[in-house]
Parts: C-alpha cells; sequence; structure tokens
C-alpha cells in the first residue's frame, strides 16, 4: 500500500465530503481520527470508505494526528485538515515512487484563499508545508497546537525535499471572522498551556506570536518574535520565519525601516527563502519605493514552480503568476508607465482569468486613459470575482453617479404662477425624486 | 518613546542594497503614477 490519507475531524459535515473526494483518486486508504462529532462526519466518512478511529479530545492535536498515524498501512502519509482540498493528485504517486531512501518528507504547496476582513478583497497565500512524509516509526507529530513532523523527520536522519507540483487549497475564507476569531483564541489556549510545560519552547513562542498579532494584540506579538529571532538555541527556519513575521508586524505599523533591517537578518539566516523577499516587498510599495519593490517581487518564487526549490523555512510563502502580475503591475502603475502596467495585468489574466486585482488595474488604466466606459465594464469583471471588494464597488458606483444624465426638468402642470419673487424650488421627495437626479 | 524614535527611522539604502543588489532604474523610485493600496499583512495568520 503506497499512501495513507490521514485526517483528524471534529464537526466537519461543511467540509468533509469535498476533502475526501479530492484525495479518493490517490488514496490507497483514508483514516480518519474522530474527536467527537456530534453531526454527520462519521457517516459521511464511512459512506466514503474511510477508515475512522473515534478518540476523546484531550486538547492534543498531535495526540490525535499520532493516532490515526499508528494505524496507517501505506508506505506515506499525507495528512490534510477537512477544509482542504488536494489539487492535480495525478502528481503524487509519481513523486512519491521516485523518492530516494534518504528522503523522509516533501513539502508541498498549501494556497491559504482569504478575504480580508476590511477590505473585502479576496488573496491567495501559496506556503509551504510539510504534510507528505513516510510511515516511519520516528516520524510523528509535535506540538500539541500547530503540530508538525519536521524535527521528527530530521532527527529519524531523513531529509526533506520540496514537491512543488502537489497543491492543497484550504478555504480559509469559507469561515467567518467570528469562527476563525474563536479557533485562534483556542489556540492561544493551548499554546499557553504548551508554554507553562515548557517556557522555552520556540515553536510555541513563534506561533503565540502569530496568534496575538491575529488577535490584535501587536506588542505582545512583537515580543515574541523578537524573543524567538534572538534564541540562538532555536531552530534556524524558525528564527529566520520569525524574522519576516516581526518585519511584516512592524512594516504594518509604521516601522519600515526597521522592517527592513530584519528582513536583512532573515535572509542571513536562510538566504533562500521567499517569504523575506515578499515582507520587503510589500514594505517598499506601502513605503513609495516602488522601482525596489519591483525588484524585490521579482525575486518571490512563482508557486508550483519544480525549478525554483522550496526552503524548509516554516510558512515560506511565494506567489502565483497571476498575483505577481498584479504586483508588478501595481508597481508600474505606480511609476507611471501605463504600458507596462497594462501588460503584466493582462498576463495576469493569461494566467488566471478570475484574478480581480488585474481587472481592477486594468479599469484605472483605463480610466485614466478616459476610457470611462471600458472603466466600467472592468469594474464590473472585478466585481463577479471579488463581489465583496469595496474599492472597485466605490470607484463604479462614483462613475456611474459622475456618469449619470443631468435632472430632466419636471413639465410644469400648471399656468406659471404670478410673478413675483423667486423661491428655490423645493427638494423633490421618494424614491422617483431621488432617482432623478 | 522607542517606538516612536524607530518609526522615524527611514529606510536604509545601505541595507536595501546589500538585499536586492543594485537596482538599476532612471526612474524616481517614488513613482508619479496611481497608487493601488496593497494587502495588509495580517492575511498570513489565519491558520
Amino acid at each position: 500500500m503506497l499512501l495513507s490519507v490521514c485526517l483528524i475531524a471534529r464537526d466537519e459535515e461543511q467540509f468533509l465530503a469535498g476533502c475526501l473526494e479530492s484525495v479518493l483518486p490517490v488514496a490507497d486508504e483514508i483514516v480518519i481520527v474522530d474527536t467527537g462529532s456530534s453531526d454527520r462526519t462519521v457517516e459521511i466518512a464511512e459512506s466514503l470508505g474511510c477508515r475512522v478511529v473515534h478518540r476523546p479530545w484531550d486538547d492534543d492535536f498531535s495526540a490525535a494526528r499520532n493516532a490515526g498515524i499508528a494505524v496507517a498501512r501505506g508506505r506515506w502519509i499525507l495528512c490534510m485538515d477537512a477544509d482542504e482540498r488536494l489539487c492535480d493528485p495525478a502528481a503524487l504517486t509519481p513523486a512519491l515512487l521516485a523518492a530516494s531512501p534518504e528522503v523522509g518528507g516533501f513539502f508541498i504547496e498549501r494556497h491559504d484563499l482569504v478575504t480580508r476582513f476590511a477590505e473585502g478583497e479576496s488573496d491567495v497565500y501559496p506556503i509551504g508545508i510539510l504534510r507528505l512524509f513516510r510511515n516511519h516509526p520516528a516520524i510523528r507529530y509535535e506540538g500539541i497546537v500547530h503540530e508538525r513532523p519536521n524535527e521528527t523527520i530530521a532527527r529519524a536522519g531523513f531529509e526533506v525535499r520540496g514537491l512543488a507540483t502537489l497543491k492543497l487549497i484550504h478555504l480559509v475564507s469559507h469561515l467567518p471572522q467570528e469562527r476563525l476569531i474563536a479557533k485562534q483564541q483556542g489556540y492561544l489556549r493551548l499554546l499557553d498551556q504548551e508554554l507553562k510545560r515548557d517556557a522555552g519552547n520556540s515553536w510555541a513562542r513563534y506561533y503565540r506570536g502569530k496568534t496575538l498579532w491575529f488577535l490584535g494584540r501587536r506588542d505582545e506579538a512583537e515580543a515574541e518574535f523578537r524573543g524567538v529571532v534572538k534564541n540562538a538555541g532555536a531552530p534556524v527556519p524558525l528564527r529566520a520565519s520569525a524574522g519576516c513575521m516581526l518585519a511584516a508586524l512592524l512594516s504594518e505599523t509604521g516601522r519600515r525601516g526597521e522592517a527592513v533591517r530584519c528582513i536583512g537578518e532573515s535572509l542571513a539566516l536562510v538566504p533562500g527563502q521567499s517569504l523575506a523577499y515578499y515582507v520587503l516587498a510589500e514594505t517598499l510599495y506601502a513605503d513609495g519605493h516602488f522601482d525596489h519593490a519591483l525588484a524585490a517581487y521579482l525575486r518571490v518564487r512563482i508557486s508550483m514552480d519544480p525549478d525554483a526549490g522550496m526552503s524548509a523555512l516554516p510558512g515560506d510563502l511565494c506567489m502565483t503568476l497571476e498575483k505577481r502580475a498584479y504586483k508588478l503591475g501595481c508597481c508600474h502603475l505606480a511609476l507611471g508607465d501605463l504600458a507596462a502596467a497594462e501588460e503584466w495585468f493582462q498576463s495576469g489574466l493569461d494566467a488566471g482569468p478570475d484574478h480581480g486585482g488585474c481587472h481592477y488595474g486594468l479599469a484605472r488604466i483605463a480610466l485614466l486613459r478616459g476610457d470611462r466606459a471600458g472603466a466600467r465594464e472592468r469594474l464590473e469583471e472585478v466585481l463577479r470575482h471579488d463581489p465583496l471588494w469595496t474599492a472597485p464597488r466605490e470607484l463604479l458606483a462614483e462613475l456611474a453617479q459622475q456618469d449619470r444624465p443631468p435632472a430632466l426638468t419636471a413639465p410644469s402642470p400648471a399656468p406659471s404662477p404670478p410673478a413675483g419673487p423667486q423661491t428655490p424650488r423645493s427638494r423633490p421627495t421618494g424614491s422617483a425624486g431621488a432617482g432623478s437626479r | 518613546m522607542k517606538k516612536a524614535q524607530d518609526a522615524m527611522k527611514p529606510i536604509d539604502p545601505a541595507m536595501l542594497a546589500k538585499i536586492l543588489g543594485a537596482v538599476p532604474s532612471s526612474r524616481d523610485d517614488r513613482g508619479q503614477g496611481v497608487v493601488i493600496p496593497q494587502a495588509r499583512f495580517e492575511s498570513f495568520f489565519h491558520s
């Protein structure tokens, strides 16, 4: 048996079937550890032929994951969550069959699909994640939350490689904000438990920083990231990733000079990473250094590029072709080079015709060229793909307002009033009036 | 106070050159065009 797909689940009836259907073509078996579902999770799993292990939830994600791995029979394990989907599964089997004996695991890409709360713009964040590894007694998950097998693979004497032809889609944006916040609050509670047992656990410190930032506790998050960066005993890739997180946080709070210094330090720790260049590019763009931002965006690894190599940096980030084209188009637009901007936005749409950002960029160019009808068409296209994004919605409303025909003069129903001092006409009221302006 | 001082520190061109190498440009880096605001970093932290 080549591949066991292992999941842990509780009350995942909304997402589970989609996940299982995505792996059925390649999984020799699917093992689900159910930690106490009260919905149809188990029924769905069994109907699709999964082996279900029942295990009470005991505040330990690793223990639950390891319970599934312990009964898995495949030579390789792919761990997933119910809100993830495996794309291009055909790439998986050949890669596993070709793996040399020293390879213990693979980083694969997970594409987090998000919608930003404030702006409503959707986005995709592809990160490298270690989810595919050998079924070996020494390879197990560690950490009661944000569990990972990374270090046990190294301790077992194996190497980890990148497999950039395999992609998981993570449906983050399908969860409402309240549930995301509740999830993060749950993670924080577990991270605090973990740190109570082992205050020097740098993984827990790193993830605590991320969670605190998500929850808006920026000062505490900053302190956690700084602690990991300075901790010479922490794994180097983790320190480098914490340096990027710190840089992003500093950048977001306006301290961009210090952010760039942190990025330099992170790159000195792990030179081959992509995340640092992404944070740098966003920082430079925010600071108005558009030509330098261009150079930085061009150094970010392209998603699903098997030749680019994936680093061991936790959460190393890359960009889809269309997202990079959008960012480069934005840089050229800011520099006033409309022709180059147009070329990038158009190439982004060649790679991903649904990319709302590229349509928005082309709308802005159309507007600059005085093509208001073209701009409106593009903006409508943006909203078809990205209906919650406020900026194009507002721009479209503004254009519609400006392009409305002048107010019609109501026909006079009665003879002209007698001559006398003119008084301002009363404002129209009601829906007809509001629409006639 | 420290934060306020940090916020005032501009991006160091030497550090930038160290990271990116020389960026050949005849243009004004600050640009004169339309700026579409880009993502905020919170989006990293959904999982």
